[in-house]
C-alpha cells in the first residue's frame, strides 16, 4: 500500500492515540506555553515547545486554553487552531480571561510557603490575565491526579479574601477585589486522589498601571 | 489523493490486526521523525496530527507559502527516511 499523507496521517494518529504523557520528557513551562502562542521570543525554542507539544495531549490541552485566552482579546488572530472536543469547554472558561496585557508576576517571597511545598510537584500557575473591567483571570497548569483545586486569595496581614474549592484550573477574581488598595497574593492548591496535596508558590496581584 | 488500496482501508471496519498495523507504522514514522531536520519536525507533526498549513503558519508567524514549503520539505525527509527504513515512501505531496 502506498504511503501517502492520508496513510501517515492515519499511522501518527494511531501512535498518538495509544501514547501517555507519562512516558514523555519534562514539560516546558507555562510561560514558554505562553511565548508559543504569542509568537514571542526566539523561533527556534518555540519550534522546541511545539515539538513537544505536538506529542502530548496534557500540553496540547494546555496551549489551546492559552491561545483561547489571547483569542479572545483578539491577540493574536485566531482561525481554527482548535480539535479537541474538549476545546469548547475550555475555550468558555478562556473566554472570560481577556488579555489586556501578559504580565508574569514575580512571586513574593514575604509570604511562608516552603512547608506547603513538595519539590518538583508544585503546581504551576500563569502569568495573571487582567480583564478590561478590572477582574483577574487566574490560571494554572493541571496537576496530575488531581481531584480538586482550593484556591486562596490572601492580603498582606494573611487574611483570607477568597477560598474556593474548584473543579476547574480557572477562577476569575472579581474587579472589586483585585483593585483593592491592598497587597494580594494568591495561591491554589491541589488535592490529589490519595488525599495529598500540592501547592502553587504565592504570586503577587499586581493591577497593570493605567 | 487517496488510492484505491487506502480507500478499501479506510472503509473497512477496524480490526485488532489493522490497528496494530497502524500501530507499528505509527512507531518507525516516529523514528524517522526523529532523524529529520529539528526545526522541520514540528511542523511535521502538525501536519501529521491534521493541521493544514494555513494553521501552522499562523501558530509560527508565518505566510501559507513557508509553511507549506516547511511541510513540503519536512515531508520528503520524513518518507526519504522511511524509504531507507525499508517501508514505502510513496506519496501524495
Amino acid at each position: 500500500m502506498q504511503l501517502n499523507d492520508e496513510r501517515l496521517r492515519l499511522a501518527y494518529g494511531s501512535l498518538l492515540e495509544g501514547r501517555t504523557d507519562g512516558s514523555r520528557r519534562s514539560h516546558p513551562e507555562p510561560e514558554a506555553l505562553v511565548a508559543l502562542a504569542e509568537r514571542s521570543g526566539s523561533e527556534a525554542v518555540r519550534l522546541e515547545v511545539l515539538d513537544h507539544v505536538m506529542t502530548c495531549d496534557t500540553c496540547r490541552r494546555e496551549l489551546d486554553l492559552v491561545r483561547a485566552s489571547l483569542s479572545a482579546a483578539g491577540l493574536p488572530r485566531q482561525r481554527r487552531w482548535f480539535r479537541s472536543p474538549s476545546i469548547g469547554i475550555m475555550a468558555i472558561a478562556a473566554s472570560l480571561l481577556i488579555v489586556a496585557g501578559v504580565r508574569l508576576l514575580s512571586t513574593s517571597g514575604d509570604v511562608e510557603t516552603g512547608s506547603r511545598l513538595r519539590g518538583a510537584s508544585a503546581v504551576s500557575t500563569y502569568p495573571v490575565r487582567w480583564l478590561p473591567t478590572g477582574a483577574a483571570g487566574l490560571a494554572w497548569r493541571p496537576t496530575a491526579d488531581a481531584v480538586a483545586y482550593r484556591l486562596e486569595v490572601i492580603d498582606e496581614a494573611g487574611a483570607a479574601l477568597v477560598d474556593s474549592t474548584v473543579r476547574d484550573t480557572s477562577f476569575v477574581l472579581s474587579d472589586s477585589l483585585a483593585k483593592a488598595p491592598r497587597m494580594l497574593s494568591w495561591t491554589v492548591t491541589a488535592t490529589l486522589g490519595d488525599g495529598s496535596t500540592v501547592s502553587s508558590l504565592p504570586v503577587r496581584l499586581v493591577p497593570p498601571a493605567r | 489523493m487517496v488510492d484505491d488500496a487506502e480507500i478499501s482501508a479506510r472503509r473497512a471496519p477496524p480490526t485488532p490486526e489493522r490497528d496494530a498495523s497502524l500501530k507499528e507504522l505509527g512507531e518507525r514514522v516516529e523514528q524517522a521523525l526523529q532523524s529529520i531536520v529539528a526545526s522541520r519536525r514540528p511542523v511535521v507533526r502538525m501536519y501529521l496530527a491534521g493541521y493544514g498549513t494555513a494553521e501552522i503558519g499562523e501558530l509560527m508567524g508565518w505566510t501559507e507559502a513557508k509553511a507549506r514549503n516547511l511541510v513540503y520539505r519536512g515531508l520528503a525527509d520524513l518518507r526519504l527516511r522511511l524509504q531507507a527504513m525499508g517501508i514505502d515512501g510513496g506519496g501524495d505531496a
